[in-house]
Formats: structure tokens, C-alpha cells, sequence
């Protein structure tokens, strides 16, 4: 296996690592006893009626608010008037005519106080209730949820860095969430938290030669209620525990849109396959789709074997088409070890994600140190010679950032690919298209990679991969699972590019590339960065028109 | 200090339920008691042996058992305004709430293992669902960290390790161990779910066991090299130190800068640091000692409770004096110490 880095950072500072660690999560807890939140609600043991009106008087004050809604404009006019006129001196008035301003000014304020009061009657009762149930017992997150998610991102920092293990580091998170929630200052995660970021991390990763990967570029058009969905099958893919065809596509304009035609879209999009063997599948659609593009796979069930001559893959109402599985010769990347330290990899990952928002959103946010670097400085795990340091905070200049934690650290000169990255990220010339590619990576730190495809527009790219031993997306980030690999590419026009995530599921990502590929490329060389070495392919561009 | 480190500790008292009985327990010189068990030595050898173990006998076990556990001091409180909401019925919902747990675990090693279960959505249960993690993950870094057994125990904690030991129930993991969700490796988590209901049992017990015992842990640490366990420890101590001394000088705790001292000695200023021994923690700090009428105090040099002679600072830059310190206040588990000055 490629990337099996060992802990570089000496016994010193990771002790130290520990130590700032701990000490932090003694800060995060007397902050958040420093400012103990209201109890959430829960009838608990409040009485019957308080209950019943728990339950019964907040949808009632909504209801008589909003029945008076309407005559909010008229209440206010009246109110309005009367406060002008009570501010000065009235005209002496007839009877009739002061008794009429009281009465409408009298009633338009009442209306007013009602509403309001309904409502708030409604929301006292339920303080009530809630100051009336047993003691104890948890809070809304509040500071302690701001604490524990700063903790655990450092955490994560340090194991990423190797300055703590991963399960230390899980361990100490675990242990200020648990000292939260003894004093009742955190509302815990829920069952299923633990279970899940064990499964994302357990998802092992299959050899090599167990990965087929097929390029496909094959237009497909299956007609719907709405008009015809054009997809670009991408890629097919089997592995023991996943055979999919990735594909990216355009789907008809639908009046009216919303959810039940997302719906209809996914049910058309379900296909079929049968092999050589007679054998048939199911497939269905994953990823994701907005109203008008759609990226995604079609994944089959059952899994077919890896040792089929030939598959047809049939999707909605398409006429089939036929993969040739046999002799099919993926194309593998490269693997070259470089044992740079951890702790440099981890400041250049962030220097990273930096140049990646900057290129992205360009240049309205002044960029800012990330939390991380200062704790590294202040563990001895970096210094003001670190070279890692002086690239980042290079960059951190170039980008408008003046701090403390950088200022005492010369500049030096940006990495080639940083500076390319940051002299074209105005460039919108990228061709329209997209080009088909199956490339399988040597496994990276337990994760593989297989990229599917690649789609090209004026102002970027997105590569799609797929993967093995990937934290799932949309989960709380956990330690030492954040940046490896990172992936930049460079076309042959010289031109770098530098990946960032763009969305995806749980094993299928979309990596959005800046700046665009240059018109003129013709191949395109893209790097998986691990902690200890790198994966580099090289892939031609056969741009294919875009559904 | 040539007084041991409980000297300043009065006893403390609280009532347990065993079988259908309300039992005392009584905390006295360094020891936890089961008052109404007279031969409780016997009934935790004959527990070991496979025996029933009333419950107070059980808890003698589980304090000894926990004596040296660095998750106390993650857990238990930093100061005496720092109150725990947990109570005993939490300890019994985590033993009888979770598949496979049917009662109390005293060989959790032959509870089934099926590990992913589905539970009612309760706060009770959340809160064993994190606590559930907690015990997943809690020996990466093992009871804080390191070898786990500094020192000489108490003989509950001697006839609980024979138990566990003889009982082959009790797995001592080590350094960079996980825990982990899966098939097959449930009793080690049934281990670790149990071992962490006796923690929560113990805690439950009031505020006056819960200093008890972590001075507990702090003394057994303190008279053994730190190793691993070193940035716990210094971790627990600035998690006491640094409030007191920020209630001494009026200040925010996180300006107070703290740091584990190698020796034995009390309480020192250092630069901008305070440096102090984990022993702060057992002899000074768990007895209520830390601030006493305005005097920082630095360490206990003799203590025969209620009386204690301590060296205390009375204002930042200082010589620690001698003051003569009195407590005035009782044994139930709820009463906080109140020391008092009685001769400067």
C-alpha cells in the first residue's frame, strides 16, 4: 500500500500536542459553565393542565394572532395618528368627537396588545412548563456546542498533522462531549453518531485488481413526460462491492418543477443490465440532480462478477448499449514516494483550501490564519523557519492577511502551481465538453479512487471520482480523516488547477477544478497528494459536446 | 507535607440503596466504607469468587476499581460551584437499557455481543449514546493515558483487580487502543459500558464523593512517574488551579497559566506560570482548600480534620505563611467544606 506514514512529530512536541489539546478542553468547559444555557423543553413531570396548556395555548395565540393580522396596517395607522396627536396640544374638540378618537384609538391599541400578547402568552406557558421540569437534564448546544466543534476541529487538526493519534484524538473530543453532558450543557448527538463515523471509517478500500474501470463516453437519450434526457454515460465501474455507470447529463425544462418531478426524473432514470451469462440487474440512480443537470451513477444490483465478457446496459427507455468487460486494460496512476513531514502537509493542505476558496469566490473575503496554525506554533510543531510556514504565509500576504501568528515569518516564493492558480483565476476561456476517463489510483491511506470522467466549462472543471474508504460527506468531520488526498491538476498548457469538493454522496465526489483548463490543452495531469508520496496520472482530453 | 493527603478530608456519608434496603456509605481517612456490610472484605473476596455482591459491596469495588482512572478527573468537578446532574438512575439506564445488559455486570465479558442497537429516543438515551462513544473511544488514550496502575490501591481496588483478573473479565488495554462497532468485539465495549456505569454509580454519589474521589486519582498519581499520562494530568490540574487562582486574583480563569510540576511540592509561582504537583489536587484542592478566606493556599502541612495548618498566599508576589485553618461544616455528601482561618 502506498502512504503508510508513520508519526514524524518527536515525542516532545506531541506530548505537548496533548497537552494544549487538554488544556483547551478545560477552556471549552468552563466556558460553557460560564454561560449555562435555558433547558430545553420536555413536559417531564409538569402537572396535567400545565401540560394541556403546553400543548393547547401556543397554536391558539397563533391563531388569534393571525386572525387579527389583517388589521395590523389599519391598527397602526390609528396608533400612529393618535401618538401625533397626543404629542401636542389639541384643538379644543366637540364631545362626540374626542369620546369617537378614544374609542378607535382605545380598540386599535387593544387589537394590538392582543396579538401580541396571544403569542407571547403562548411561548410564557411553555416557560413555564419548561422551568417546571426536573432539574437538570440537557441544553440547547449554545457556547458548549461552539466549544466542543472548535475542540474537535483542532483535534482533527493534530491527528491530520500526526501530532496526536486519531483515536486519542476521537477519545479526547468524546471526553469533553461526556464532561458536557454530565452537567447537562450539551444535547448529545443522537444514537446513531458514534455507529456512523465508525461505518464511514470502516469502509475498507479493494485491491487493484479487483477495480475495473471501463471508459464509456456513450450519449444516451430516453424520452420523458417533460422531453428527452440527454446523459453522457461517463464510466463503468465493478468492484466487489459496487458496480456503477457514472454519467452526467441535462435534463428537459418541466413547468412547475419541484419535488414530484424530481421524482418522476429519478424513476426514469432507473435502468437494467444483462450479461454474457444471460444474467440480469437493476439499477438505480444516485447523486445528484438540480432542475436542469444531473450527475450521477446508475448502480447495479446484484453486483456482477469482474469476469464478464460483455454487460448491456439498458437505461429508461433507451435502446441498450454493450460494454465490452473483457481484455479492458484500466489505465493506473503512478505512485511516488515523498516523505515530506506531516506537519508541512497539513499547513500546506490549509494553505490549500485558502487558495482554493480565494480562487473560487476570489477576492472579497480577506483571507484569514486558520485556528490551527497558531497551535502548531505553540507546540513547537512549527516555527517561523517552518518552509511550510513561509509558503503560507506568502500566500496569506498575496491575500490581504495581516496576523500575528504570521508576522515574524518571512515570505518566500510561491510554489509554481499556487502562483499559476492565482495568476489565472480570471480566466474564463475553458472549453465547453466533457471527456470520458477510467483511471484507477494505488490506494492512498486506505482510500482509493477511481476518476470517472471529466467535464470541462469557461470558468472550471469538475473531475468525478469514486472511492473506497471515504468519510462520507455531509458527516461531522472526525481526526485524521480531513485532507488526504488533496488533488491538483496541471493541463499541458501549463496551466494548474486546484481541486476543491463540489458535492457528491457517500463514495462519489465531485471535485471542482480552478481555474478552467486552458482552450488549448490536450492532456491534463492530475496528482493525488498523500502524506507520504503522490499519485500522478496523465490523461488525454477527448472533449466530447456536453449534454 | 508529611501528612497523608486525606488529613484535611472529614468523612462523608450517604445513603445507598442496597436490595431493599437503604444502606450507609461513609468516605473516612483515604477509604470508602460500607457501613452496614462489617465483613464487606469477605463479601468482595467471596463477590470475586462468583458470589452475589450487594450493591454497596459492589460499589466498594467499583471505587477501588476507579481509583486510578483518569476519566474522573475528565468527568468529575473542577470547582465547588461545578455541580454534576448526574444521578444513579443514569448508571442503571446505561447497565439495563442496552441489548445484552440485563443487570449489573460484574463479568461483563459473558454478556452477548450485538453492539448496534436500536433505542428509544429518549434524553436518557441520548445521553447513554454519547456516553456509549465515550466508552468506544475512552482507552485511545487509555484512563487518560499510559499504564494505569501508579500505586499501591486501596484493598477494594486489590480484591477487585483479583476479581477481574480471576475473572479474566478485565482487559487492561493498551496505549493506541480503540474501541470499535462491530460484530464480535461487543464485550470489550460491554466491558467498557460497565466499567463506565460504576464511574457515572460513583458520581452519583454527591459532590462530597465526587472530590473524594478525585483526590483519589490524584493522589495515587502523584506518587508515581506521569509517563504518558502527563498532559492528563497537567490537564486536570489547571482544570482545578487555574479557577482558584482566578477567584483568588479576581481574574478570568484563562489568563491563569498552569503547569504540572515534577516534584512533590505545593504550589508555586514560576514567571507568569503557576506550577504545582497533581498532589495539589488530592491534598489541597479536594479538601476544599484551595482559597480560604482571601489566602490562596499552596499546600497542607499538617491537617489532622477539622484542623489543618496550610501555607496560603495573601496576595500575588508574596511568602506562603503558616495559617492555622479550621473546617466548619458536616459529613452529609451535599455540604460543601467551609474552612475558616482560625489562627494567622
Amino acid at each position: 500500500m502506498a502512504g503508510g506514514g508513520q508519526p514524524q512529530a518527536d515525542g516532545d512536541v506531541r506530548e505537548r500536542a496533548e497537552t494544549y489539546l487538554r488544556l483547551l478542553a478545560e477552556t471549552e468547559l468552563r466556558r460553557a459553565l460560564g454561560s449555562r444555557a435555558i433547558s430545553r423543553p420536555a413536559l417531564g413531570t409538569a402537572s396535567l393542565p400545565l401540560r394541556a396548556a403546553y400543548q393547547v395555548l401556543p397554536p391558539a395565540a397563533a391563531l388569534a394572532g393571525r386572525a387579527v393580522r389583517p388589521l395590523d396596517p389599519l391598527v397602526r395607522r390609528v396608533l400612529a395618528t393618535r401618538e401625533r396627536v397626543q404629542g401636542r396640544a389639541l384643538p379644543a374638540a366637540s364631545p362626540a368627537a374626542r369620546w369617537t378618537f378614544g374609542a378607535v384609538s382605545g380598540l386599535a391599541s387593544a387589537v394590538s396588545t392582543s396579538a401580541d400578547a396571544a403569542e407571547r402568552a403562548g411561548w410564557q406557558i411553555r416557560r413555564i412548563v419548561r422551568s417546571r421540569q426536573a432539574p437538570g437534564r440537557f441544553h440547547g448546544p449554545g457556547p458548549a456546542g461552539a466549544g466542543l466543534d472548535r475542540f474537535g476541529r483542532l483535534a482533527s487538526d493534530f491527528a491530520t498533522a500526526e501530532l496526536i493519534d486519531p483515536a486519542g484524538a476521537g477519545s479526547l473530543v468524546d471526553g469533553l462531549e461526556s464532561a458536557l453532558e454530565a452537567r447537562s450543557l450539551f444535547e448529545p448527538r443522537g444514537p446513531g453518531w458514534a455507529m456512523r463515523r465508525r461505518i464511514g471509517q470502516r469502509r475498507g478500500s479493494p485491491r487493484a485488481g479487483q477495480v475495473v474501470a471501463i471508459p464509456l463516453g456513450w450519449p444516451v437519450t430516453t424520452p420523458s413526460e417533460g422531453g428527452q434526457i440527454q446523459v453522457m454515460l461517463l464510466a463503468l465501474i465493478l468492484a466487489p462491492d459496487r458496480a456503477e455507470v457514472t454519467l452526467t447529463g441535462r435534463l428537459p425544462a418541466v413547468a412547475g418543477g419541484g419535488a414530484r418531478q424530481l421524482h418522476r426524473r429519478f424513476e426514469l432514470l432507473s435502468g437494467s443490465a444483462a450479461d454474457d451469462r444471460g444474467a440480469t440487474y437493476q439499477a438505480r440512480l444516485t447523486g445528484g440532480w438540480d432542475e436542469s443537470r444531473i450527475d450521477g451513477a446508475l448502480s447495479f444490483h446484484p453486483i456482477p462478477p469482474a469476469q464478464l465478457r460483455w454487460l448491456d446496459v439498458k437505461i429508461g427507455g433507451s435502446d441498450p448499449v454493450r460494454v465490452q468487460l473483457a481484455g479492458s486494460q484500466p489505465i493506473t496512476a503512478a505512485w511516488v514516494d515523498e516523505h515530506a513531514s506531516l506537519v508541512e502537509r497539513f499547513i500546506d493542505s490549509r494553505a490549500e483550501r485558502l487558495l482554493s476558496h480565494h480562487s473560487r469566490h476570489g477576492a472579497v473575503d480577506v483571507a484569514v490564519v486558520p485556528e490551527a496554525i497558531a497551535a502548531l506554533r505553540e507546540v513547537g510543531a512549527a516555527g517561523p523557519d517552518t518552509p511550510a510556514l513561509l509558503r503560507l504565509a506568502t500566500l496569506l500576504r498575496r491575500l490581504g492577511c495581516d496576523s500575528p501568528v504570521i508576522r515574524d515569518v518571512p515570505s518566500a516564493d510561491l510554489p509554481e502551481s499556487w502562483a499559476s492558480v492565482m495568476d489565472n483565476q480570471d480566466a474564463s476561456d475553458g472549453p465547453s465538453g466533457v471527456s470520458p476517463l477510467a483511471v484507477v489510483f494505488p490506494e492512498i491511506h486506505g482510500t482509493r479512487w477511481v476518476l470517472t470522467g471529466l467535464r470541462s466549462e469557461p470558468d472550471s472543471a469538475s473531475l468525478r471520482l469514486i472511492g473506497w474508504g471515504w468519510p462520507a460527506h455531509g458527516w461531522p468531520v472526525l481526526p485524521g480523516e480531513t485532507t488526504w488526498p488533496s488533488v491538483w491538476a496541471r493541463d499541458d498548457a501549463g496551466r494548474w488547477h486546484i481541486a476543491a469538493a463540489n458535492g457528491g454522496g457517500h463514495a462519489d465526489v465531485t471535485l471542482r477544478l480552478t481555474p478552467p483548463i486552458h482552450p488549448r490543452a490536450t492532456s491534463l495531469e492530475i496528482t493525488l497528494l498523500g502524506k507520504s508520496g503522490q499519485a500522478i496520472v496523465r490523461v488525454p482530453l477527448a472533449w466530447q459536446a456536453a449534454p | 507535607m508529611t501528612a497523608p493527603w486525606w488529613a484535611a478530608f472529614g468523612p462523608a456519608e450517604t445513603t445507598w440503596c442496597c436490595g431493599d434496603q437503604q444502606h450507609q456509605l461513609r468516605w473516612e481517612a483515604g477509604r470508602l466504607a460500607a457501613v452496614d456490610h462489617p465483613e464487606a472484605e469477605g463479601e468482595l473476596v467471596l463477590g470475586a469468587l462468583g458470589g452475589d455482591q450487594p450493591e454497596c459491596i459492589r460499589l466498594l469495588r467499583a471505587w477501588g476499581e476507579h481509583c486510578d482512572d483518569l476519566d474522573v478527573l475528565m468527568l468529575g468537578p473542577r470547582s465547588a460551584t461545578d455541580a454534576l446532574t448526574v444521578d444513579s438512575r443514569d448508571a442503571e439506564r446505561l447497565r439495563t437499557e442496552w441489548p445484552g445488559r440485563t443487570g449489573h455486570a460484574p463479568l461483563p465479558g459473558l454478556a452477548p455481543g450485538g453492539v448496534i442497537p436500536g433505542m428509544p429516543l429518549t434524553w436518557g438515551s441520548l445521553w447513554f449514546g454519547t456516553l456509549r462513544s465515550f466508552a468506544m473511544n475512552a482507552r485511545g488514550l487509555p484512563r487518560g493515558t499510559g499504564p494505569h496502575r501508579p500505586g499501591p490501591a486501596p484493598v477494594g481496588a486489590r480484591v477487585a483487580r483479583l476479581h477481574t483478573t480471576y475473572a479474566g473479565a478485565f482487559l487492561s488495554p493498551g496505549p493506541g487502543r480503540t474501541r470499535a462497532l462491530l460484530p464480535g468485539m461487543g464485550h470489550e465495549l460491554d466491558r467498557e459500558l460497565a466499567r463506565r456505569a460504576e464511574l457515572l454509580e460513583l458520581l452519583a454519589l454527591g459532590p462530597a464523593f465526587q472530590f473524594r474521589l478525585c483526590a483519589t486519582v490524584a493522589a495515587a498519581w502523584s506518587e508515581h512517574d506521569p509517563a504518558t499520562a502527563r498532559p492528563a494530568l497537567a490537564a486536570a490540574l489547571a482544570g482545578r488551579l487555574a479557577p482558584a487562582v482566578a477567584a483568588w486574583l479576581h481574574v478570568s480563569p484563562d489568563k491563569v497559566r498552569v503547569s504540572l510540576a515534577e516534584d512533590p511540592d505545593g504550589l508555586v509561582r514560576d514567571g507568569d506560570q503557576w506550577r504545582a504537583g497533581i498532589r495539589w489536587v488530592a491534598a489541597v484542592w479536594g479538601a476544599g482548600l484551595a482559597v480560604i478566606d482571601g489566602h490562596l493556599v499552596t499546600d497542607v502541612t499538617h491537617a489532622d480534620f477539622p484542623n489543618a495548618d496550610v501555607l496560603a498566599l495573601e496576595a500575588p508576589g508574596g511568602e506562603p505563611t503558616v495559617l492555622a485553618v479550621q473546617c466548619q461544616s458536616g459529613t452529609r455528601s451535599s455540604q460543601r467544606p467551609r474552612w475558616r482561618i482560625v489562627r494567622p
